[in-house]
């Protein structure tokens, strides 16, 4: 037995290794904070929607699209758990740790899925249910097990699966989809690249490690910031549409805009982040990592601002 | 800091512990689908009577009238 081998034998198993997965192990699996975002998109579109929704079957609605999300993160847990194990942000995911076995993870995401879509269909309607498991569907099958692996556009088109929650919300009341919830889908798909990427340009060594095809590991840094300003510049006047035509008023208006201006300036600091001759940043990212930040408090305050002058105006 | 090594008792009081923490979590989980499941049958069926009242519906019960 080598010298190292020796040493492992007589280590005592970690607590990660007990075998005997916690609850916080099983809450993971969800991706909680992926949730608290798709949660708050969701709740926007119903609560912009016009029509009346009884509060019950509001939070059933609700409910139902955290739980599906939920489900698409242990799902991708369970698909990725090769490539998570590599990577130095994930490896100590439930799964790449032997906390939860695979089989049991896909066992606990398909039930939830599963679960989430009928209590959609008998609680709240059949539009609802039918764009959550399409949903879902696009997440698992297009996004994690047919584009993430193949193509540096995986987020792009992957970031489709995100943007379902506002119209979803939406549908939960009307029971149809108009234009406005799918420009709220365009305002949360012209989103995901920036917000993305700018995670990506930091954590490039990692995706790099585990095959992973992001836009730095395939096209460079920076590309990746050109795209980063290029997609934020067809997000800021799309957010501007609910205005335009009239749904929202000045609050909504303002905000846009405010918001906007600092997601652009954001995206030009990134842009034009020191850079050694390959495009490395000499900043250690600094730009990415804050636009990164601010790209989740924009689309938090959008959002809320596209609801307080609904509530308000 | 390292963590402090677990012997034997430990490892087994800690795989009681997180067994009871997911039977608890179970509990309550289940506890509040029975109570969501239950307030999503009253609404709709508060819902229904309401439409069978505005449609005139001559087979309602009286009771939910």
């Amino acid at each position: 037995m080598s010298e190292t081998a020796q040493t492992l034998a007589a280590t005592p198993a970690p607590i990660a290794q007990a075998q005997e997965a916690a609850v916080a192990d099983w809450i993971a699996l969800l991706k909680p904070r992926v949730v608290s975002l798709v949660v708050y998109t969701g709740l926007a579109g119903l609560l912009v929607a016009p029509g009346h929704l009884h509060p019950v079957l509001g939070f059933t609605a609700v409910l139902c699209i955290a739980v599906a999300a939920g489900a698409c993160g242990a799902i991708n847990m369970w698909y990725d758990r090769d490539i998570d194990a590599i990577m130095r942000r994930t490896r100590h995911r439930p799964i790449p740790a032997g906390r939860i076995e695979p089989g049991a993870a896909l066992a606990f995401g398909v039930t939830l899925a599963a679960g989430s879509v009928i209590v959609m269909f008998l609680a709240v309607n059949t539009a609802a249910a039918a764009l959550l498991a399409l949903s879902i569907g696009f997440y698992v099958f297009v996004y994690t097990m047919g584009l993430k692996r193949r193509t540096p556009q995986n987020i792009v088109i992957g970031g489709a699966a995100g943007a379902f929650p506002p119209v979803i919300g939406w549908a939960s009341v009307t029971g149809s989809i108009a234009f406005v919830p799918l420009v709220l889908f365009a305002i949360v798909f012209f989103w995901t690249p920036p917000h993305f990427w700018s995670l990506a340009l930091w954590a490039n060594e990692d995706y790099a490690r585990a095959g992973v095809p992001m836009l730095p590991v395939v096209a460079g840094a920076k590309e990746t910031r050109r795209q980063i300003m290029l997609y934020t510049l067809l997000l800021v006047p799309l957010s501007l549409v609910p205005w335009a035509m009239g749904f929202s008023g000045a609050i909504y208006g303002v905000a846009a805009v405010v918001l906007g201006a600092r997601f652009l300036w954001w995206a030009w600091r990134v842009a034009t982040d020191r850079q050694d001759a390959a495009g490395a940043s000499l900043t250690r990212d600094a730009p990415a990592k804050a636009a990164f930040k601010y790209s989740i408090v924009y689309l938090f305050a959008l959002f809320g601002a596209l609801v307080l002058d609904r509530l308000v105006g | 800091m390292a963590d402090k090594p677990l012997g034997q008792d430990g490892m087994d009081a800690l795989l009681i512990k997180r067994r009871r923490g997911r039977n608890v979590a179970m509990l309550i989980v289940l506890l509040a689908l029975c109570a969501l499941f239950y307030a999503i049958t009253i609404v709709k069926l508060s819902g229904e009577a309401a439409d069978s009242r505005r449609s005139g519906d001559a087979h309602i019960d009286p009771s939910l009238r």
